[in-house]
């Protein structure tokens, strides 16, 4: 007990690396974790995926006109793979990585979003 | 006594003191997206006050919805749009009767002529009858025959449309001729929601129409906003980063909307003259205040091609503009210099100014 | 005394110096009433002054930030004073009250935008603390023995 101050001190200085690593921590997390996928069908929330973290996926989407999309999913990136609209376009669009990025299949009211932060630009005109 | 001196230390020490207060109120920031005008649109404000930032955030799209309801060409949903639409209004009467329009439209209609004129028809809002050809509109698209498009072609002039100022009403004054607003309603949206942002005091905001952006002011920490140029051939990677404040940045390409024919893209930007694609350009993007202006200004760039789209681009005040062409080669206003950094990726060589 | 240090306090609040200046005579004012009035009553004067404080200037929001902080902050100090005061020196206790005040403050603001991106400033939260709190460790210390000189 009489090192007490000794063991405050120490685990003061302790306190102040963890922050140190604390702090990095959550900046990457700032980064690249926070990367995920937003599935609209219909102007609905119909699904979220991360894709920091994320494997090979496919999902097919139906919607309640029996029409469907198929999205594609690896780490880092999506897109619509296939769709039963005319037009193709959604398809078209190909992979989307960047927070803001749409694909968007507007005959079957269906689109899928990239959100997340990114730290080179605060937005995207295309 | 002694008791006494001890409070009076301690009441100066209090007097000092408001150790408990926090600094003045942070911004906070408020976002949203909806899905309008075949797109994604995006508003991202800032304000200290929460009910003021959700406020801002639903009347900035309020107007989004108003100026889709004007100009959509083509209704979804069974919607009765038909009441709401100016243009459709516009278009049924071609060569029939002036039709009143509200200012908006009326705006609209102003602003593109004005641009069709400055430009020699390289812009032109009658090209309706041309995107109807090609099916741009209502997705089956297919590449018409040179005998068409030219038959067609007869239905385009700007100079064919009447505008009454005073009565509020705009007249096309052949059959069969039809205004598309596609190339200016999202522009024009735009600048009519930053608007309404600035009334509500908002300093600090960011709309994304679609890839057509406006910048309301700086960052919340005074930073200018730092707005990416898609690479036109990679939808994942941003050829050059441009800094503004106050400022409309939107860009123009050949993969936005196409078809593929036999190997060979069709895209929607057509040159009003020729009825068919301009080819020398795969993308440009205008800097300019006005968001209207912008999206408008993109079009006759974009088929002027890259020497005379670089001249008529000089020749217009406080507008900037990047030039991708078919070959690869970059080119940008001079005025956009000192915001403008290119970020090296995709192998485009960028031809800088002497 | 407690009760007449914050009738007092009631009728004067004066924004004063520097935030810098005022948060260390806050924490000197804390840390003395735990010394010299108990830990009831230091934790009674914290809160007091933590609604004085929003009453006059603040909002809800600035009121749980400055709260949860501070109330922290002063339990902290009050159990090591109470159980510990023979093998802790003041300034430690003090660095180690302005560590817990400045992570409560961070944790709430973290739990208010939902996001824990806040950390980022962690370390030099910690490090600004552990600095103050040494000079309102030696300061009360000072104060606190010439005070208790005079009061006997």
């Amino acid at each position: 007990m009489k090192n007490l101050n000794y063991y405050i001190l120490a685990s003061l200085l302790l306190l102040v690396l963890i922050s140190f690593g604390v702090s990095h921590l959550v900046q990457r997390q700032m980064t690249e974790g926070d990367l995920r996928l937003e599935i609209y069908t219909d102007g609905q929330l119909y699904r979220k995926i991360s894709l920091s973290e994320a494997s090979n996926e496919e999902i097919k989407v139906p919607n309640k006109d029996g029409h469907y999309n198929v999205v594609e999913i690896e780490k880092g990136r999506a897109r619509i793979k296939e769709s039963d609209c005319p037009n193709q376009m959604c398809v078209k669009t190909g992979w989307i990585s960047q927070p803001g990025q749409i694909a968007v299949c507007v005959p079957n009211k269906f689109n899928i979003v990239i959100k997340g932060k990114s730290n080179k630009v605060d937005t995207i005109s295309y | 006594m002694k008791r006494w001196s001890l409070v009076i230390i301690f009441l100066f020490i209090i007097f000092a003191c408001s150790g408990c207060k926090l600094k003045s109120a942070q911004l906070k920031e408020f976002t949203d997206e909806k899905f309008l005008m075949d797109t994604l649109i995006q508003v991202t404000v800032y304000s200290d006050d929460e009910q003021k930032g959700k406020e801002a955030l639903d009347k900035a799209f309020a107007e989004f919805e108003r100026i889709n309801n004007l100009t959509d060409r083509f209704p979804k949903d069974g919607k009765n749009t038909a009441v709401f639409s100016d243009v459709i209004r516009i278009n049924e009467n071609a060569g029939i009767k002036p039709v009143q329009v509200s200012t908006d439209t009326l705006n609209i209609v102003q602003r593109s002529l004005y641009y069709a004129q400055l430009s020699g028809g390289s812009f032109d809002i009658t090209i309706g009858p041309i995107m109807d050809l090609w099916g741009f509109g209502k997705n089956e698209q297919h590449v018409p025959s040179d005998e068409q498009i030219q038959k067609t072609l007869s239905l385009v002039d700007y100079r064919k449309v009447i505008v009454d100022p005073d009565n509020g009403t705009v007249y096309l004054q052949k059959p069969g001729m039809s205004l598309d607003f596609g190339g200016v309603a999202k522009g024009y949206a735009t600048e009519e929601a930053a608007k309404v942002l600035r009334e509500l005091g908002i300093k600090h905001a960011l709309i994304n129409a679609g890839g057509n952006v406006y910048a309301l002011g700086t960052k919340p920490d005074g930073s200018l906003w730092r707005v990416g140029v898609r690479d036109p051939r990679n939808e994942n990677g941003i050829i050059a980063v441009l800094s503004v404040k106050d400022t409309s940045v939107v860009t123009s390409g050949d993969y936005e909307r196409y078809f593929e024919e036999r190997g060979v893209r069709y895209s929607h930007l057509i040159d009003p003259s020729t009825g068919k694609q301009a080819r020398d350009l795969m993308q440009t993007t205008v800097v300019t205040e006005s968001s209207t202006d912008a999206d408008i200004l993109n079009k006759p760039l974009f088929v002027l091609g890259h020497q005379r789209g670089m001249s008529f681009a000089e020749s217009l005040q406080g507008v900037g503009a990047i030039f991708v062409g078919a070959d690869k080669q970059v080119t940008f206003t001079g005025n956009l210099t000192n915001q403008l950094k290119f970020t090296g990726d995709g192998d485009y060589q960028i031809i800088h100014q002497k | 005394m407690a009760t007449v240090l914050n009738i007092l306090e009631r009728t004067i609040v004066i924004p004063g110096a520097s935030p810098g200046i005022k948060l260390g005579l806050a924490n000197i004012m804390t840390l003395l009433s735990i010394m010299m009035l108990g830990g009831k009553d230091a934790i009674i004067i914290v809160a007091v002054r933590c609604f004085l404080g929003a009453l006059v200037g603040g909002n809800v929001i600035s009121f749980l930030f400055s709260i949860t902080g501070g109330l922290l902050s002063v339990l902290v100090m009050v159990i090591m004073w109470r159980y510990l005061n023979k093998y802790i020196s003041i300034v430690n206790i003090s660095m180690v009250g302005a560590v817990f005040h400045n992570i409560g403050q961070l944790f709430v603001a973290s739990l208010i935008i939902h996001d824990f991106s806040v950390y980022v400033i962690l370390p030099i939260l910690m490090i600004s603390a552990i600095i103050t709190g040494y000079i309102v460790g030696i300061v009360t210390k000072q104060l606190y023995k010439s005070l208790g000189n005079r009061m006997i």
